[in-house]
């Protein structure tokens, strides 16, 4: 009852059914590639997280938004009447960027139609501000922020631990802080990690994907780190076709191959850039994340 | 409080920071707890025979979702553990009182009650090389056996606590094999075993590229000057890649005897421990008394072997030479007293070995160990590491 042939247990595998092959795999431990790829992930090991959704998608774009005159805005709470904080809301503020912290999703469709809402949103809620279609700019953040601070009492130091786990671990917003940790640590996929230096002269807006269910958590890091070098040559050379020439300036400070956190759902790929994002693009970004979910759903099968 | 249970040290290798109530909160690391879940309290008597066979335990009991093979499992984890371990827990103990009184002649046919009854192994019991074994045996069980002796070995199960048991530890344990030294110097410097670990976590999204996995060299000058003489020790430390294997040489040689013993095994147990909470791997190579790999790089430290002592040559060389499997990214750390017994060999080790290297000096011999071998960082036991040692000097 419990023996499966190798093809039926990437059957399992590829359509996300990973609590049935939780329960086959110890049966059926044989030589080959597939097998020793699932007995050395997190298969195994992953406690009650297996009964969770097998792939979702979000995303939490930021945008440098501009003010009527084409100066740099920072955005804060001053420019919305929403009871929700800024470091919370689905259209909210990071460090004096506009961000869309988009609720995840189980499939690519659903994720352009939740970012085109929070476009709506933002239009319909936030006046006298418009998104400025560039990746990064040459702009002294920290000192504005601080200069405004001082000048109006606005706090722009949103975000980091203060974000709302239940925004960004579970589908359906469920919150379950218990399940591992959030890590604030961004990784490399790479041997050799290149941060980019903190620039404070340079204000840049990031476009991070989410990648999280059963298919990214069982993975091993070893595992994780081959997976975003997948991304690298699959999704960014897509990412970065979209960029001005200001994409270039933003991995300055942010932004290079292989930047990745891990998270309670999955991982957060940090290396695109807003670009994807932006509304002209959200055609190829529909694009990008069907690719994604393509090497998600195959990645241990075609693993050597 | 820090403290810590020897009963469970002796069956886990695992100290137990903290209990109350019944409830235990354990490391191996990452903290597993325990509070509110009853079934969960009980499974820490799994937890404590490894954070990897709780895991797989938890995993299938999740995948299948059924209280038989929870129960048979469950039993067959005790039953494996205190095999290895040579010990019953609590839990299994009164699980044979119940089992002999509820069936005084039982003769079943049921392979598992048999196991725990008559102490018979079954014929198609597995060849257990891991806890997956148990669970392949646990599914093959579950499906073979009739309702009723499952229903049998649940009314047991239950009525032994399976369900309500709190704690669930062991309460009869043995001497540590060797020592719980390490046991002990965890629980007096856990705040800055816990500093360090932080600290070398955090860092790891700051590395620069020129700096990264390498010693900071421009700190070694703040090392021997002003009054913290803990920063730039801490900032060295913090210079190690998380993402290196190490190779951890502690000289345990006669010429270590007094004070410096117990300061070379207080600097490798804080190295070591914070390392470990940080999931890098660690070879422990034995200078003096054995001449020995205690453990290669793929196996689990072990903790008890971590006791002060002052015995034999200084081999270091030689035992360096015994490193089979480092590689490029591989750090090679020394904490000696910096007496070896051939430069010349301890030289030549150092120049085969692929990676990098740094040695820790406790005592007197510093200059002359620093005027041949290179990358070596003076540690005086009454002020660097006592200072790093000292809580209050972080706080």
């Amino acid at each position: 009852m419990n023996k499966l042939s190798v093809s039926q247990l990437k059957e399992l595998y590829i359509d996300g059914d990973h609590k049935e092959l939780t329960i086959k795999l110890p049966h059926n431990r044989r030589k080959g590639h597939f097998i020793t790829n699932l007995l050395n992930s997190n298969i195994l090991t992953m406690g009650s997280k297996i009964l969770g959704p097998p792939l979702t998608f979000g995303a939490d774009p930021e945008f440098i938004l501009e003010d009527d005159n084409g100066g740099v805005l920072l955005f804060s709470n001053e420019h919305v009447t929403s009871n929700f904080g800024m470091s919370e809301a689905e259209v909210g503020a990071d460090y004096g960027l506009l961000e869309f912290r988009v609720p995840p999703v189980d499939n690519p469709l659903s994720i352009i139609k939740s970012i085109k809402t929070l476009y709506k949103k933002f239009n319909d809620t936030v006046k006298g501000a418009s998104i400025k279609n560039t990746e990064a700019i040459v702009y002294n953040h920290r000192l504005n922020r601080i200069r405004k601070g001082i000048e109006s009492g606005i706090e722009y130091d949103y975000g980091g631990t203060g974000k709302d786990q239940g925004v960004w671990n579970n589908i359906n917003n469920e919150c379950d802080p218990i399940i591992g940790l959030e890590s604030t640590q961004t990784f490399s996929a790479y041997d050799f990690p290149r941060f980019p230096k903190y620039r404070e002269d340079i204000l840049t807006a990031g476009g991070h994907i989410h990648i999280g269910g059963t298919f990214i958590q069982l993975l091993s890091f070893e595992q994780l780190r081959l997976f975003v070098r997948i991304l690298d040559e699959k999704i960014l050379p897509i990412c970065i076709g979209c960029e001005t020439s200001a994409g270039e300036l933003r991995r300055e400070a942010y932004g290079f191959p292989g930047e990745f956190r891990i998270k309670n759902y999955g991982i957060e790929y940090r290396s695109p850039s807003n670009a994807i994002f932006q509304k002209h693009n959200l055609g190829k970004l529909k694009k990008v994340y069907k690719i994604i979910e393509k090497i998600a759903r195959n990645f241990l099968v075609t693993l050597d | 409080m820090v403290d810590f249970d020897k009963s469970l040290l002796a069956l886990s290798g695992c100290p137990v920071i903290e209990g109350s109530g019944g409830a235990y909160i354990c490391n191996p690391y990452p903290i597993i707890s325990s509070e509110t879940n009853e079934i969960l309290s009980h499974e820490i008597c799994h937890a404590l025979a490894g954070k990897y066979d709780y895991e797989i335990f938890h995993t299938a009991t999740a995948a299948r979702e059924s209280q038989g093979f929870n129960c048979v499992l469950n039993l067959l984890f005790d039953w494996y553990h205190e095999k290895l371990y040579g010990d019953r827990s609590l839990f299994l103990r009164t699980f044979i009182e119940n089992l002999h009184k509820t069936f005084p002649n039982s003769n079943s046919d049921n392979k598992l009650l048999n196991l725990y009854h008559n102490g018979i192994i079954p014929d198609d019991f597995p060849n257990i090389l891991s806890t997956i074994d148990l669970v392949e045996y646990a599914d093959n069980f579950v499906e073979q056996a009739t309702e009723q002796e499952i229903r049998k070995l649940l009314l047991l199960y239950n009525n032994t606590g399976g369900q309500t048991l709190v704690g669930g530890g062991r309460d009869v344990g043995v001497s540590p094999k060797l020592s719980d030294y390490y046991f002990k110097t965890v629980s007096k410097y856990n705040n800055i075993i816990e500093e360090l670990s932080t600290l070398w976590k955090r860092n790891k999204y700051e590395w620069k590229n020129n700096y990264f996995g390498e010693i900071n060299w421009k700190n070694l000058v703040g090392m021997f000057i002003g009054d913290k003489l803990s920063l730039p020790v801490f900032k060295l430390f913090l210079k190690i890649s998380m993402s290196r294997s190490i190779y951890l040489v502690i000289d345990r040689s006669g010429s270590t005897n007094g004070t410096l013993k117990t300061t070379i095994m207080d600097t490798a147990i804080i190295i070591t421990e914070s390392l470990r909470r940080c999931n890098v791997p660690i070879s422990i190579l034995d200078v003096g008394v054995t001449d020995s790999v205690v453990n290669d790089i793929k196996s689990p430290v072990q903790l008890d072997w971590f006791t002060p002592m002052a015995v034999g040559g200084t081999a270091i060389g030689e035992v360096c030479s015994q490193i089979k499997d480092a590689d490029k990214d591989s750090y090679l750390l020394i904490i000696t007293d910096g007496e070896p017994d051939s430069f010349e060999e301890l030289l030549s080790s150092i120049a085969a070995f692929p990676g990098d290297c740094l040695t820790f000096v406790i005592g007197n011999s510093y200059f002359k160990y620093k005027s041949i071998v290179k990358n070596a960082i003076q540690v005086e036991p009454n002020l660097i590491i006592r200072e790093m040692l000292n809580e209050q000097t972080l706080s």
